[in-house]
């Protein structure tokens, strides 16, 4: 891979988005991102990841974090659609579903737009009525 | 089925006492960083099976960026990333769902990417979270480290922790030899002499009549005594005659190079 394309670029707006990318990473000196840095260099070195300056091990670490908040974002938004769509239910169900919980079956949802396939485990139930619930929720 | 964030999280282990592997305790405390996302995000709770699995996807995210970055550096001949390495690798786990200027890729400026661009608005906007659980302090990580580390640190230092003895490295196998550092600090006028990078110690000392010559192969020292007599160069003579190759390095007035010498024993 071409690390060095951008040093083939013309000159014109490189300054400004140099000098914004340097702002940027000395920024990240003092943001703590929520990953330490020690299990972000823990697993960084488990790949074979070499770096000894610190503010890559904390880029590394926000764009870690900003990817988790995306996907826990669309899974939020799965579960507000979900439990908007069950409101003409029985109230007291209502209320207590209203609590936002991360789920699996938001999370699986969430996640297919990310090319991440997460499969349920096959779930036998005990009696007959334990999983229409659930299956007729998902409609 | 839902629980308590605060509930969910199990204690760390940071006395020693539970027998977690690394792995484990790793996971667990990445599992801690992600329900406090999650939290952020505006949840009040999740499920166990959920979060593991979330979690799971994070540090496979995170290997993956270390994956693709160590491969970019390699491919370039270099040991080190830097910052193009991760912006190529982020970008790479970004194009799954794409990004601005992702469609004429690898012809844009890496500085100019729309996902760096994001991830400055995220740490422009964002509040920060900084970790739930108490953090120990540097020290117990680099044992006997200098503090002026701590700002520029170095990986290798992890594998390191026990005393100078590699943790990946089987404890049957003899322990490396030290490289010393006293050599490199009085290399002749700030020269570092290319014997100190690898390791070897091959020289030869010249104070008066004793010299000491070490030589790699069998790790003796021979002791001469008595001024030396002339040698004589011959190359790329007798290269069928059993003799001996040593490297001798003189560091007297007379030569300040290394010479590869032809000499029988």
């Amino acid at each position: 891979m071409n690390g060095q394309s951008s040093q083939q670029q013309p000159k014109d707006g490189r300054h400004d988005d140099d000098a914004a990318l340097t702002e940027f990473l000395a920024s990240l000196m003092d943001y703590t991102p929520t990953i330490p840095d020690e299990l972000v260099e823990h697993y960084l070195a488990k790949s074979g990841f070499q770096c000894p300056d610190v503010r890559l091990t904390r880029l590394v670490a926000v764009a870690t974090q900003k990817f988790i908040a995306d996907v826990a974002t669309d899974a939020l938004q799965q579960c507000k659609a979900r439990q908007s769509a069950v409101i003409k239910d029985k109230r007291d169900k209502q209320q207590k579903d209203k609590r936002l919980i991360l789920t699996m079956e938001d999370l699986s949802k969430a996640l297919r737009e990310y090319g991440v396939n997460v499969k349920h485990q096959e779930y036998f139930a005990d009696s007959p009525s334990a999983g229409l619930d659930a299956a007729s929720r998902e409609e | 089925m839902g629980t308590s964030l605060r509930q969910e999280q199990p204690q760390p282990p940071l006395d020693g006492r539970a027998p977690l592997s690394e792995s484990e305790f790793s996971f667990t405390l990445a599992r801690v960083a992600v329900a406090q996302i999650c939290q952020s995000v505006g949840f009040k709770g999740a499920q166990s099976s959920a979060l593991e699995a979330l979690t799971d996807i994070a540090t496979r995210y995170l290997e993956a960026i270390a994956k693709l970055g160590a491969a970019s550096s390699n491919s370039n001949c270099r040991t080190q990333s830097n910052l193009p390495d991760i912006i190529v690798a982020v970008e790479d786990l970004a194009s799954v769902q794409g990004f601005r200027g992702s469609s004429d890729i690898r012809s844009h400026s890496l500085w100019t990417s729309a996902v760096i661009e994001d991830l400055m608005k995220f740490v422009k906007y964002r509040d920060e979270i900084p970790f739930a659980q108490p953090l120990p302090p540097r020290k117990s990580f680099f044992q006997g480290a200098n503090r002026k580390l701590f700002k520029h640190r170095d990986n290798r230092k992890w594998y390191s922790s026990n005393g100078g003895s590699w943790r990946h490295v089987p404890s049957w196998l003899p322990s490396a030899p030290v490289v010393e550092e006293k050599d490199k600090a009085e290399g002749k006028k700030g020269q570092v002499k290319w014997e100190c990078c690898d390791g070897r110690e091959e020289e030869r000392e010249e104070d008066g009549r004793r010299e000491t010559v070490e030589r790699e192969c069998k790790n003796e020292i021979v002791q001469v005594t008595g001024k030396r007599g002339k040698v004589r160069f011959r190359m790329g003579v007798g290269l069928s005659n059993p003799g001996m190759v040593g490297n001798l390095r003189v560091r007297g007035a007379a030569a300040g190079i290394g010479k590869r010498v032809w000499c029988q024993w």
